[in-house]
C-alpha cells in the first residue's frame, strides 16, 4: 500500500492528538471523582459536627430545669431553656435536611426528636410548678426527664456511630480516587513517552535513515563510486527518490561506461593513427632508403654491367697480347735489348689496363655484400698483412693504437679489407721517403654533427649513437684544399698512369656507403693525412638509438 | 724431348681463336703438354670424350653456350665426369682467384689475362695424373 510522507505525518499527529485527548479525558474524569469524594468528606464532617452539637445540646437541655429546682437557683432558667431549645430544634432541622444512606438513621433521628419533645414537655411542666423546690411532684418529673434525656443521649451515640462509619467509607473512597488519579497521570506520561519514542523511531526509519543513505550514496557517487545502490524499499516519496536515484546512478554508470568505451575507441583510434603515422614514417624512410639503395644499386648495376662488359671485351684481347708476348719471349733467342724492352712495355701496359678493369669490377661487386658480425681489429690485421711487403719496401712504420674488446661490426669482411688496403696503399704512396702510419681503432658515442651524422633521413648515424671508428694517420705529402673535394671522384688521381687509377677512394666510399658507414678526410699539405672510417655496430646500438 | 705418352693432355674451350691458338703454341713450346683447342661448347664436349684430357680450360662467356652449362654436361657424363675443369674468365679479379674464393660450380677459375707461367702453374696444381 502506498502512503505518502504527508499522510504518515498526519496519521502520527492524529494518533498523538487522540492519545492526548484520551489522556485529558481520563485525567478530567478521575479528577472529578476525586473532587467528589473530597466534597463528600466535607459533608460527612459537617454531619458529624452537627451530631456532636446536638449531643451537647441534649445534655444541656436538662440543666436549666435542674438548676431551677436547686434552692437559690436563678429565676431566669426558663429563658435559658428557651435558648437551648431553639438551638436543639435548629440542629434537628439541619440534620433532617441531610439525606441519609440508611433508613435506621431517619428513624433514629425521629426517635430522638420524639424523646426530646418528651423532655421539653416535662421541663415546661417543671417551670410552671409553683414552689417546685422540694416538691415531690417536681422531683418525680425531674427524674423522668433525666431518664428520657439519657435515652436520647444513647440514641445520639448510635447516630454518631453511623456518621463515623460513613466518614470512614468516604475517606476510603477518597484514597482510592487519589490512587487512580496518580495511576492515570503516570500512565499518561508513560504512554506519551512511548508514543513519542515510537514516532521518532518510525520517522527515523522511514525518513531519516533513507535520506541519510541517499546522502551517503550521493557522496559515494561524488567520489566516483557508481557500484553502490540505495537500499530503500519504502513505498513513499523517499522510496521514489531512492528508485529514481538508483536509476540515475544506473544511467550515469551506463553513460560513463559509454564514455569510457568512446574514450578507449578514441584512444585506440589515436593509437592506431600514431602507429600508422610511425609506420608510415618508417615505411617512408625505408622506401627512401631502398630507393637510395636502389638508385645506388642501379648505378652500381649499370657500372657493374658496363664493367663486366668492358672487362670481357678488354681482357680477352689483353689475354691474347700477354700470350703473344709470352710466345715472342720464347721465340727470341738473341738477346736483343730493344725487343725485350718493347715486350716489357707491352706487358706493363696490359697490367695497367687490367688494373683499371679490376677497379671497375670493384664497383659492380660492392652491390652484393656478405654481411657478418666481425671484429674490426682482425680485419685491420688482415689488411696490414696483405700490404706487409710494400710497407717494408717503402720503409714505413706502423703504430697501432688499438682498442680491444670492441663491439662487432656487421660488414663484408673482404670489402672492408679492400677499403683498408686502398687507404693504406694511398698512405704508402704519399710517403716516398718512408714515414709512419698511426692506426687507431675505438668505439664511441658520436657527438659531432657532420655530413652523414645527424637527424636527416639520409644520415647513416644519429647523434649519440655508438659506432666503431678506425683512423689512419700518415706523415705523407698531404692533400691540397682544392684536391680534397675531388679525391672521392672516380678516376681522380694525382699519380702517374702507372701509379694510380683514381678509383681507390671512390670504390672505398661506395663500399662504406653500402655498409651505411662513413669516410672522412683531414689533411694538411706537407704534414700528412688522416682518413677516418666510421662503421655501424652489429645489431645496432640499442642503448642510444 | 719428353715421351709423348707422358705429356699431359690439355683441352682449352674458348671462342677467342687467337687466344686458344697462342695458348696452344706457348704450352706446347713449354714441351710437356699436348694441347687441343675448341671454339664452341658442343665441340668441346665431344673433344673431351674423344681426347680424354688431363685438364680442361673452359671459358665462361662463349657465344654458343655458357661455360657453366658445358661444365655441367661434362661433370654429369661418366666418360668426362672426373676430368678437372678450370674456368677462364675476364670478369673475375686475380686476387679472388688467388685467395681461392672464386669457385664456380665446384671448379676453380682463373682471371684473364693469364700469362703462360700462370697457366702452367694451374695445370701442375690441378691436372689429373695421367
Ligand atoms: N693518404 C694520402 N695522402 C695524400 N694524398 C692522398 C692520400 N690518399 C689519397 N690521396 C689523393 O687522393 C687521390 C685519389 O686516391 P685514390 O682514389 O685512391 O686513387 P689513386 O690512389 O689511384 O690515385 C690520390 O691520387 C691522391 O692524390
Ligand atoms: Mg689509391
Amino acid at each position: 500500500m502506498r502512503i505518502r510522507i504527508g499522510t504518515k505525518i498526519f496519521i502520527a499527529l492524529l494518533i498523538f492528538f487522540i492519545q492526548i485527548s484520551l489522556l485529558m479525558f481520563a485525567f478530567f474524569m478521575v479528577n472529578r471523582q476525586h473532587e467528589q469524594t473530597i466534597l463528600n468528606q466535607y459533608r460527612e464532617l459537617e454531619r458529624i459536627n452537627l451530631i456532636k452539637d446536638l449531643q451537647l445540646a441534649l445534655v444541656q437541655v436538662v440543666m436549666p430545669a435542674n438548676d431551677f429546682l436547686i434552692p437559690g437557683g436563678a429565676d431566669d432558667e426558663s429563658e435559658n431553656f428557651k435558648v437551648i431549645d431553639s438551638k436543639v430544634r435548629d440542629l434537628i432541622e439541619k440534620l433532617n435536611r441531610i439525606e441519609f444512606g440508611r433508613t435506621e438513621e431517619k428513624e433514629l433521628l425521629n426517635r430522638i426528636e420524639k424523646k426530646y419533645s418528651g423532655t421539653k414537655e416535662i421541663a415546661l411542666q417543671i417551670f410552671v410548678i409553683p414552689n417546685a423546690i422540694g416538691n415531690i411532684e417536681s422531683g418525680r418529673l425531674m427524674e423522668k426527664m433525666d431518664d428520657i434525656a439519657d435515652d436520647a443521649a444513647r440514641d445520639m451515640e448510635m447516630f454518631y456511630e453511623f456518621a463515623k462509619r460513613d466518614m470512614e467509607e468516604v475517606k476510603m473512597k477518597e484514597h482510592k480516587a487519589k490512587a487512580l488519579f496518580d495511576i492515570v497521570i503516570l500512565a499518561g506520561i508513560l504512554s506519551n513517552i512511548i508514543l513519542i519514542l515510537f514516532g521518532l523511531f518510525f520517522f527515523r526509519r522511514t525518513i531519516s535513515l533513507p535520506l541519510e543513505a541517499i546522502r551517503n550514496i550521493v557522496l559515494e557517487i561524488g567520489r566516483g563510486n557508481l557500484e553502490k545502490k540505495v537500499n530503500v524499499r519504502s513505498n513513499d516519496e523517499i522510496g521514489d527518490l531512492a528508485n529514481s536515484f538508483n536509476k540515475m546512478t544506473e544511467d550515469l554508470k551506463r553513460l560513463i561506461q559509454k564514455e569510457k568505451e568512446l574514450t578507449t575507441i578514441a584512444e585506440m583510434a589515436v593509437d592506431a593513427e600514431k602507429k600508422r603515422t610511425v609506420e608510415l614514417e618508417r615505411t617512408y624512410n625505408e622506401l627512401q632508403m631502398t630507393q637510395d639503395q636502389l638508385i645506388q644499386a642501379e648505378k652500381l648495376n649499370a657500372v657493374g654491367l658496363l664493367a663486366s662488359g668492358v672487362a670481357h671485351e678488354v681482357r680477352n684481347p689483353l689475354g691474347i697480347i700477354i700470350q703473344g708476348v709470352n710466345y715472342l719471349e720464347e721465340k727470341i733467342t738473341t738477346k736483343e735489348e730493344d725487343v725485350l724492352e718493347v715486350l716489357a712495355m707491352l706487358k706493363d701496359s696490359v697490367k695497367r689496363a687490367d688494373k683499371i678493369i679490376n677497379a671497375l669490377l670493384d664497383f659492380s661487386r660492392a652491390a652484393s655484400l656478405n654481411l657478418q658480425p666481425e671484429d674490426i681489429n682482425s680485419i685491420l690485421e688482415n689488411s696490414l698483412n696483405l700490404v706487409k711487403s710494400q710497407l717494408k719496401l717503402e720503409n714505413i712504420e706502423i703504430v697501432r693504437e688499438i682498442k680491444i674488446d670492441m663491439p662487432r661490426v656487421l660488414v663484408d669482411k673482404n670489402k672492408i679489407e679492400q677499403v683498408f688496403i686502398n687507404i693504406l696503399l694511398n698512405a704508402v704512396q704519399a710517403m716516398p721517403e718512408g714515414g709512419e702510419i698511426i692506426i687507431r681503432s675505438y668505439d664511441k658515442h658520436l657527438e659531432e654533427i657532420k655530413n652523414g651524422i645527424g637527424k636527416r633521413g639520409e644520415d647513416h648515424f644519429r647523434i649519440g649513437e655508438k659506432a666503431v671508428i678506425v683512423e689512419f694517420e700518415d706523415t705523407g705529402v698531404g692533400i691540397s684544399v682544392e684536391n680534397i673535394k675531388k679525391i672521392f671522384d672516380p678516376f681522380f688521381t694525382t699519380k702517374s698512369p702507372r701509379g694510380g687509377t683514381g678509383l681507390g677512394l671512390s670504390v672505398s666510399r661506395n663500399i662504406l656507403h653500402m655498409h651505411k658507414g662513413l669516410i672522412y678526410v683531414q689533411s694538411q699539405i706537407g704534414k700528412g693525412t688522416k682518413i677516418t672510417v666510421i662503421l655501424k655496430i652489429a645489431g645496432g646500438d640499442k642503448i642510444s638509438q | 724431348m719428353v715421351d709423348e705418352a707422358a705429356k699431359k693432355k690439355i683441352l682449352i674451350i674458348d671462342d677467342e681463336e687467337d687466344f686458344t691458338k697462342l695458348v696452344k703454341m706457348n704450352l706446347e713450346a713449354a714441351g710437356e703438354y699436348e694441347v687441343r683447342a675448341e671454339r664452341e661448347g658442343i665441340k668441346g664436349i665431344a673433344a673431351a670424350k674423344e681426347f680424354k684430357p688431363n685438364l680442361i680450360f673452359l671459358d665462361i662467356l662463349m657465344s654458343d653456350m655458357e661455360g657453366g652449362e658445358v661444365a655441367y654436361q661434362l661433370d654429369n657424363d661418366p666418360e668426362t665426369g672426373n676430368i678437372p675443369i678450370v674456368f677462364l674468365t675476364a670478369v673475375a679479379k686475380k686476387e679472388e682467384v688467388r685467395e681461392g674464393k672464386g669457385v664456380i660450380g665446384g671448379h676453380p677459375f682463373m682471371a684473364k689475362p693469364v700469362t703462360t707461367a700462370e697457366l702452367i702453374q694451374c695445370i701442375e696444381e690441378n691436372a689429373r695424373r695421367a
